[in-house]
């Protein structure tokens, strides 16, 4: 009852017309954000946060907020008709997102994308005004030794998520740990691997490496072959709503995607990467029937994805409204808005400000319905945007891929990455590798790496540390049975096909 | 003839009235920016743009907010000093990059204080040891008694490389203790790590460990800084348990060198304005940084010392 009159009162701050306002404008910021390539969420957050000094506390969180989540919902948009990804958590989708759509269901993909990253935002607003505190305490049993362990584990599973031979996956999968080690190491703060150059010890940004293997090789690929981006010839609302047959095979992956995505919003690292990657591995572990279409359009391998993204916008709340500890930069951000206002953000915040805490979730329930309504009507727009000339488009794409890379920190290098990848994953494509593994490698690597010393720091250099405490001891287990567990089972059915065959 | 009077008397009265009239060199005539060597969303970051705010009320000009994050803080300073000396390119930065960092980062076109304009420091943030709030080391003494008869047994959540460190490092051989160091990458994964017990203590900086200190999740024990905090009086300083370790960690704005001196003092005005905005103080103040205007030439001695005293200890700790 107690929590249900705090929720009436988070509402009460929620529906001032000045909040539902802001919520409006951060979701259709966050939208334009997701779906522009380069331009990141944290950019367009950094940009606004000095606009929402001149308003209320709440009012400000709840702009930036909505940005964040807002950003999610667009972030398929390219993904999906480009093979762009709008933002980091949106590059899984490009597999059999853009695959769905070559089939002529761009219109479809987008919508089951709406209303899965809707679904997703609900189920886990619900989670995080509900379990807030409870789930603050788990998420700190889960430190260095789970992180490196929980690293590696999603290693080992996902170099099987696409149809490639695991061992060539292993190949890019390494390759791209290998990149990541180029630049500042986040332990030391030494520069390694940089042969005194500046260039390289600015490292390799996740965005231009992404945008050029997967935006720019597409667009040296359907130059080099003389075809283009999937054709919307006609715009019919029938071809924009999803079959009944589809819609039964996607909801089951958003919510297995809202749950996996919550959990991994409450833990460090760039969690709405991870989430798709994590969601994406399990649809295909999972998968039945409907196996053999991953990578070539399966709805399970975006609609998953998709709504983890969404899941982690919002379940990243959970460590710094209960804790004050911000894990993501994008959340420090919201953080940093609150101090500006003369708030300090802290386990206090809920009880020294609850019309903050909850006027924002609130403003949330608010602002996934906005986004809804908002992104539903747009389908049928960026549907259109494929009937825009191949030429004008191709260029358009390019135009806006370097202005994107080169606005994130102002650096040459990064254009020559953009360009540089652009080439090698034409190659790398052309010659039949995949490329998710290679981004898997840059994202998981630092994170591994990371954990994996703190963990060594922590126990002295004693490895008995990841048995000892039960969580990693679990993971351990896990990680072996990942190993070990397709071996045997291979085995298993040769040894089961010559006891028939005798 | 009376042309060649004309100007000579003008170029006179110019030279004349250089020095003296400001309205000479209006400045500042075109938007300031205001550099930060960290990303968006920090405590660095707040402080940078409540600055900014505040020296807009008084240079009448807009000031940009530039975010230049990365080489452990270097970079955002290196941007600053190579920029024109013409005062429209100022920083603000912590002494971390400038007195610590700046003896590991390799090919910096800057090094000590004297290769750069400090204007003026704005505020100061002591660091801090805490223990769990249920643990049974009640003080400092005991920490370093149990240290003594178990070493190697007490963990420290803190972070590599920076005034961290290097106070930590202080302390623990004045102390003559062997407690394990567990370098974080920043503040939040620090503070989880202590809240989720895998070490007993924290050193970090007290704006890092406020809100757990409020809550009593967290108990500090003593600060490294010269005299107690205003705040919490009830928290002794290292140097009166008898550890002469005194550091603190600085706010200072800063310019390239060379910029002209009726600007330098344009802007020192200001910064010594913002200092009083109240908008300004509560943005500091909310992350328990005590605000006050330090003297450049002040706040340059007090760098040039950390900079030469951290220099053998920066380098054999790589």
């Amino acid at each position: 009852m107690d929590l249900l009159g705090q929720m009436v009162g988070g509402f009460a701050v929620a529906l001032q017309p000045v909040n539902i306002g802001a919520a409006l404008l951060g979701a259709l910021v966050g939208t334009a954000t997701g779906v522009l390539p380069g331009l990141g969420v944290l950019g367009a957050m950094a940009i606004l946060m000095p606009i929402t000094i001149h308003f209320s506390a709440v009012t400000g969180l709840i702009m930036l907020a909505g940005i964040y989540y807002g950003a999610m919902y667009g972030g398929s948009t390219t993904a999906i008709l480009l093979r762009i990804p709008g933002e980091g958590g949106s590059i899984v989708t490009t597999i059999d997102g853009y695959e769905f759509a070559r089939k002529g269901r761009a219109g479809a993909a987008l919508m089951i994308c709406a209303v899965g990253s809707f679904i997703a935002g609900t189920i886990s607003i619900v989670g995080l005004s509900f379990f807030t505190t409870i789930l603050a305490d788990v998420a700190l049993r889960f430190s260095s030794p789970e992180f490196c362990l929980l690293a590696l584990l999603g290693a080992l599973t996902l170099v099987r998520i696409t149809g490639n031979d695991p061992a060539q996956n292993t190949l890019m999968l390494l390759v791209g740990v290998a990149l990541a080690t180029i630049g500042v190491d986040a332990v030391s703060g030494d520069t390694r691997f940089t042969f005194d150059t500046n260039f390289l010890g600015l490292g390799f940004d996740l965005v231009p490496i992404t945008l050029g293997l997967y935006g720019l090789s597409e667009l040296f690929h359907l130059l080099a072959s003389h075809t283009g981006f999937p054709r919307a010839d006609t715009v019919r609302l029938r071809d924009m709503i999803p079959t009944r047959s589809e819609w039964s095979r996607a909801w089951p992956a958003i919510v297995r995607g809202s749950g996996i995505g919550f959990l991994i919003g409450l833990l460090p690292g760039p969690g709405s990467l991870t989430s798709t990657f994590a969601s994406y591995g399990v649809e295909k572990a999972i998968a039945r029937t409907h196996r053999d279409e991953f990578g070539k359009g399966a709805v399970e391998g975006f609609a998953g994805p998709e709504a983890a993204n969404n899941a982690v916008a919002t379940s990243a709340l959970v460590p710094v409204l209960s804790l004050g500890i911000p894990f993501t930069p994008n959340v420090a951000l919201m953080l940093g808005a609150l101090i500006v206002q003369g708030i300090q953000p802290g386990p206090l915040l809920l009880s020294q400000h609850p019309d903050v805490v909850w006027g924002l979730l609130a403003s949330m329930y608010i602002g996934n319905v906005a986004l809804l309504a908002l992104n539903l009507p747009l389908v049928g727009l960026w549907v259109r945007l494929l009937r825009v000339p191949q030429y004008a488009l191709i260029g358009f794409i390019f135009a806006i891929s370097f202005i994107g890379v080169y606005t994130m920190r102002s650096s040459y290098w990064d254009l020559c990455v953009l360009v540089g990848f652009g080439a090698i994953g034409a190659i790398l494509r052309q010659i039949g590798f995949d490329l998710a593994p290679l981004v898997l490698g840059l994202v998981i690597g630092p994170i591994f790496e990371k954990a994996l010393r703190e963990t060594l720091f922590l126990s002295g250099g004693d490895l008995s540390i990841f048995v000892t405490r039960p969580i990693s001891a679990t993971l351990s287990a896990l990680c072996v049975v990942a190993v070990v567990g397709p071996t045997l089972a291979t085995l298993w059915r040769r040894r089961a096909a010559v006891t028939k065959q005798v | 003839m009376r042309m060649l009077l004309a100007t000579t008397i003008a170029a006179g009265l110019s030279w004349a009235g250089a020095p003296a009239l400001a309205s000479d060199d209006p400045f500042p005539t075109k938007p300031i920016t205001l550099s930060v060597n960290y990303g968006a969303g920090g405590g660095s970051d707040a402080i940078a743009r409540a600055l900014g705010r505040a020296l807009e009320k008084s240079l009448k000009q807009p000031v940009a907010i530039e975010n230049t994050a990365g080489g452990a803080g270097t970079r955002g300073v290196t941007a600053v000093v190579t920029a024109q000396p013409d005062g429209y390119q100022i920083g603000v930065a912590t002494n971390s990059p400038m007195t610590i960092a700046v003896h590991t980062v390799k090919g910096l076109p800057w090094g000590d204080p004297s290769t750069y304009d400090i204007l003026g420091g704005i505020g100061i943030v002591y660091n801090t040891i805490c223990v769990q709030a249920d643990s049974p080391l009640q003080t400092l003494d005991d920490v370093v008694k149990f240290a003594k008869e178990n070493p190697g047994k007490l963990k420290v959540a803190s972070i590599a490389g920076g005034i961290n460190q290097y106070t930590w490092d202080a302390f623990a051989k004045k102390a003559n203790i062997n407690i394990r160091f567990v370098p974080y990458s920043g503040d939040a994964e620090g503070v989880a790590s202590f809240l989720g017990k895998n070490t007993e203590l924290a050193a970090l900086t007290w704006p890092g460990l406020k809100a757990q200190i409020e809550v009593g999740k967290a108990r500090p024990l003593a600060v490294f800084g010269p005299r107690r905090m205003e705040s919490n009086p009830d928290v002794p300083t290292f140097k009166e348990l008898g550890y002469d370790v005194v550091t603190t960690s600085d706010y200072v704005v800063y310019a390239p060198k060379g910029i002209p001196e009726s600007r330098r003092v344009v802007l020192i005005e200001a910064i010594k304005q913002s200092i009083s905005d109240p908008e300004f103080r509560r943005v500091l103040t909310t992350q328990n940084i005590q605000v006050k205007f330090t003297d450049g030439e002040e706040m340059t001695r007090q760098f040039t010392e950390v900079f030469r005293g951290t220099a053998p200890t920066a380098q054999s700790g790589k």
